[in-house]
C-alpha cells in the first residue's frame, strides 16, 4: 500500500512540474520593411 | 533572500492576459521580461508577501486548489521558475533572454521612447470619430488621384511597367512613409495609455527596415492589440493621402506615384508568416501568443506523437486553446509549411544567383585597370547578394543546430518514457 502511495506521489509532482506553467512572451517588434518595394520593382521592371 | 520567507522584487506585477486559452492565464512582468503564467503559478506568486514561509504558502495553496500541496512541491516551483528567472529579492535571471528574431540584426535606435511621447497628440487619430471620416475621405482622395493621373495619360498599369530610374523618387516617398508607419504603432500604444518603446533602424534578413518596439501591448485586450498592429498601415495610409493631395496641388506626379505604389505594398505587410503586421494581427486575433513558437511546438509534438511518444503534459498553452481558435491555428500551421517550403526554395534560388554573380565579380577583377567604373557597379550590385550568402550559411547553421537539438530531445523523450514506465511498474 505504501508503495502505491509513493508512486502516486511521484506522478502528482511530475504532473505539476513537467507541465509548462510559464512561457516567456516574445519581444514585440513591429517592422516597417521595404523588402516588398524592392521585390516589386525587380519583378516588374 | 531568506529562503523560508521569500519576497518578490518591487518591480514584479501580474495582470490578466487576454488569450484564447480555455483557462485563465496571466502576464507576469519583471523588469523588461514578460511571461504568460497559469493560474497555478499566479496563486503561488500572489501568496508571496514577504511574511509567509514556504510552508505557509503550501498550506494556503492547498486550500485554494482543494488538494494537498506540500512544501516540497512549492519549493520545486520556486527553484524551477521564481529563483531561476530572478523574480524574488536577492536572485537574478539566469536564463538567456529570448531573441525577438534571429533574423533581425544590427538594431540601431533612432527615436527614444521619451521623444516619441512628444507625438502623443497623434494618438487622437485613433479616436472613433476621426478614423471613419479619415478612411472615407482618404479612399475618395486616392480614387480622385487615379483619375487625375489618367487625365495626364498615366494609368495604373504604367506604374508597374516603369523602369528602375522612374522608381527612384516614388520609392523615396515609400521609404519616408515607413517612419510614419512606425509612429502609427507607437501612437496606437499611447492611445491605450501604453508607453511606447524605441523606434529604430535594423535589417530583417538582408532588407533594411524601421522597427517600433511595442512589447508592452501584451497587457492590452486582443482587439486593442490588433488595433496597435494595424496602426502602422493606418498612419501610412494617412501619409499617402496627404502626398496625393500635395501632389495634385503642386502638380507633382512623383508624389502621387509614390503614394499609389506604397498602397500596393500594403499587401505584403499582411503576410502572416514573417514577423510583420499580419503576423502580430493574426496572433492577437487568434489569441495565441508566440505564434511562431507555438507552430514549431505543435509540429514537434505531432511528429513525436507519430513515434508513439506521449506528449500530453508537455505544453498546456497549446493543449488548452479554445476549439474555434485551434481550428484556425491548424490551418495556419498547414499554410506555414507551404510558405516555408516555397521560401526555402526561394532562398536556394537566390543563393544560386549569388554564386553566379560572384563568379562574374571574379571575372571583372581581371579587367580592373580597363574599366574601374564597371568594377564599382559590380561591387554595388553584389553587396546585397554577399550578405544573402552569409545569411544562408547562418540559416544552415541554425537548422543543423535545431536538428541536433531535436535528436537529443528525442533521445531524452525515450529515456523519460522508459523511466516513467519503470516507476509505474
Amino acid at each position: 500500500m505504501k508503495k502505491l502511495n509513493e508512486s502516486l506521489e511521484v506522478e502528482r509532482i511530475y504532473t505539476v512540474l513537467e507541465e509548462r506553467i510559464e512561457q516567456e512572451l516574445e519581444e514585440r517588434i513591429e517592422l516597417g520593411c521595404w523588402m516588398y518595394c524592392k521585390e516589386f520593382c525587380i519583378m516588374y521592371s | 533572500m531568506n529562503e523560508n520567507v521569500p519576497k518578490l522584487k518591487d518591480c514584479v506585477y501580474i495582470q490578466e492576459f487576454d488569450t484564447s486559452n480555455k483557462n485563465k492565464t496571466f502576464v507576469l512582468v519583471c523588469e523588461n521580461k514578460r511571461w504568460q503564467i497559469t493560474d497555478y503559478l499566479y496563486h503561488i506568486i500572489n501568496l508571496i508577501d514577504g511574511k509567509r514561509t514556504i510552508e505557509n504558502i503550501a498550506k494556503e495553496l492547498s486550500v485554494i486548489l482543494g488538494r494537498n500541496v506540500d512544501e516540497k512541491e512549492v519549493s520545486e516551483v520556486f527553484e524551477k521558475f521564481l529563483i531561476k528567472r530572478g523574480i524574488l529579492e536577492g536572485t537574478h535571471d539566469t536564463v538567456k533572454k529570448k531573441k525577438s528574431s534571429a533574423y533581425l540584426w544590427m538594431k540601431i535606435p533612432l527615436i527614444k521612447s521619451e521623444n516619441i511621447e512628444k507625438f502623443r497628440f497623434l494618438s487622437n487619430l485613433f479616436n472613433r470619430e476621426v478614423v471613419i471620416p479619415f478612411i472615407i475621405i482618404g479612399v475618395l482622395v486616392i480614387a480622385y488621384s487615379i483619375i487625375y493621373l489618367n487625365n495626364k495619360g498615366i494609368n495604373l498599369y504604367s506604374i508597374i511597367t516603369m523602369n528602375n530610374l522612374d522608381y527612384i523618387s516614388p520609392l523615396i516617398i515609400v521609404y519616408i512613409s515607413t517612419i510614419f508607419h512606425e509612429l502609427g504603432h507607437s501612437s496606437a500604444c499611447m492611445h491605450y495609455n501604453i508607453k511606447p518603446g524605441d523606434i529604430g533602424f535594423a535589417f530583417y534578413f538582408t532588407y533594411p527596415c524601421f522597427y517600433a518596439d511595442v512589447s508592452k501591448v501584451w497587457h492590452l485586450k486582443r482587439t486593442q492589440r490588433a488595433v496597435v498592429d494595424i496602426g502602422g498601415v493606418y498612419f501610412q495610409f494617412v501619409f499617402y493621402v496627404l502626398m496625393c493631395l500635395i501632389g495634385m496641388i503642386i502638380d507633382n506626379i512623383s508624389l502621387i506615384l509614390g503614394a499609389l505604389l506604397g498602397i500596393l505594398f500594403f499587401v505584403g505587410t499582411f503576410n502572416p508568416f514573417i514577423k510583420m503586421d499580419g503576423y502580430w494581427m493574426l496572433s492577437d486575433l487568434m489569441g495565441i501568443p508566440n505564434l511562431h513558437d507555438a507552430t514549431k511546438k505543435f509540429l514537434s509534438l505531432r511528429i513525436r506523437n507519430i513515434f508513439g511518444i506521449n506528449t500530453e503534459k508537455e505544453d498546456v498553452f497549446i493543449r488548452d486553446i479554445k476549439e474555434k481558435e485551434k481550428r484556425f491555428f491548424i490551418i495556419y500551421v498547414l499554410a506555414s509549411i507551404i510558405f516555408m517550403t516555397s521560401f526555402t526554395f526561394g532562398i536556394a534560388n537566390v543563393s544560386m544567383m549569388t554564386i553566379a554573380k560572384l563568379y562574374n565579380v571574379i571575372n571583372a577583377i581581371d579587367a580592373i585597370d580597363m574599366n574601374v567604373k564597371n568594377i564599382f557597379y559590380t561591387f554595388i550590385n553584389n553587396v546585397a547578394l554577399v550578405v544573402t550568402t552569409i545569411l544562408l550559411i547562418r540559416i544552415i547553421f541554425t537548422t543543423s543546430k535545431a536538428l541536433i537539438q531535436g535528436i537529443f530531445s528525442f533521445v531524452n523523450d525515450i529515456k523519460k518514457s522508459v523511466r516513467r514506465s519503470n516507476i509505474e511498474y
